[in-house]
């Protein structure tokens, strides 16, 4: 399992976009830290591990977006399903892999005003998973 | 806030009437069991380090007083129309806190200890084969 070329792969993907980048302000789109303070708006990402499957392929990525008010939610949510949620598999960031949206989610957060959410999507590198050694 | 994971029996929207009497009671049992791998699985993965310390953010919590582990129950099966469902959930305050992440009121915040999702993924393969040779 390539998880840390599936996080530069979503990364990539997410810098990549213009359209996302005005939304937050600038490429805020940063590795999950509980040291670093909320940035709003902006986006983390989480690899939902499991310490005990190291060997498998998919892997299932947990993106957490905060944003000003419903309507700076929905254009960040946007792009992040239309960027990350595909039916068939496709390159992301030079690896060739199948990507779905699994679930989301509402958090609280203590600013008013303030939307929390995040959204599941897996992903399995295609050519890792059928590529012979 | 409590968290709900369902288990459909899916395939019985497409049974006549007349088969859905005889599929029912294989069906609530399918699902009963479905649910059941899945409890086991959450419960397995709560238990599989004590604290303190707390586990590493991205690994299932350390169990400490046990209320987690003991919070998780299976959902009673149910028939709806012809959909049989059951699943498992926790009204424990720290079972959404813990597997999601959060930022408390003043700001602090705890990043995921997965052990549902990591548990549903683990079992998707199982049910998946369980229900299709029971149904």
């Amino acid at each position: 399992m390539r998880w840390d070329a599936v996080e530069q792969a979503i990364v990539a993907a997410l810098s990549a976009d213009d359209e996302l980048l005005a939304v937050l302000g600038g490429a805020r789109i940063y590795p999950a830290s509980a040291a670093r303070k909320v940035e709003i708006p902006s986006i983390e990402y989480f690899m939902v591990a499991d310490i005990e499957r190291e060997s498998l392929e998919s892997v299932v990525i947990q993106i957490d977006y905060w944003a000003r008010g419903r309507a700076q939610a929905a254009q960040i949510e946007r792009r992040i399903r239309h960027l990350l949620h595909a039916d068939t598999r496709r390159t992301l960031g030079g690896i060739e892999m199948a990507t779905l949206y699994l679930d989301s989610r509402d958090h609280d957060h203590p600013e008013p005003g303030v939307v929390h959410r995040s959204l599941d999507f897996r992903f399995e590198p295609v050519r890792e998973r059928y590529t012979t050694s | 806030m409590a968290i709900r994971v369902e288990v459909y029996g899916d395939s019985l929207i497409d049974a006549a009437d007349e088969i859905l009497e005889e599929i029912e009671p294989r069906a609530r049992e399918a699902v009963r069991e479905a649910a059941d791998m899945l409890l086991d699985e959450v419960r397995r993965l709560l238990q599989l380090r004590s604290g303190p310390p707390a586990a590493p953010e991205g690994e299932p919590p350390a169990k400490r007083t046990g209320e987690l582990l003991r919070s998780w129950r299976r959902i009673p099966v149910s028939v709806k129309g012809r959909v049989v469902s059951s699943g498992i959930q926790s009204r424990h305050p720290g079972a959404n806190r813990l597997e999601f992440g959060a930022v408390d009121k003043r700001g602090r915040r705890t990043l995921p200890h997965p052990y549902l999702r990591p548990a549903m993924e683990r079992m998707e393969a199982p049910i998946t084969a369980l229900l299709e040779r029971a149904l």
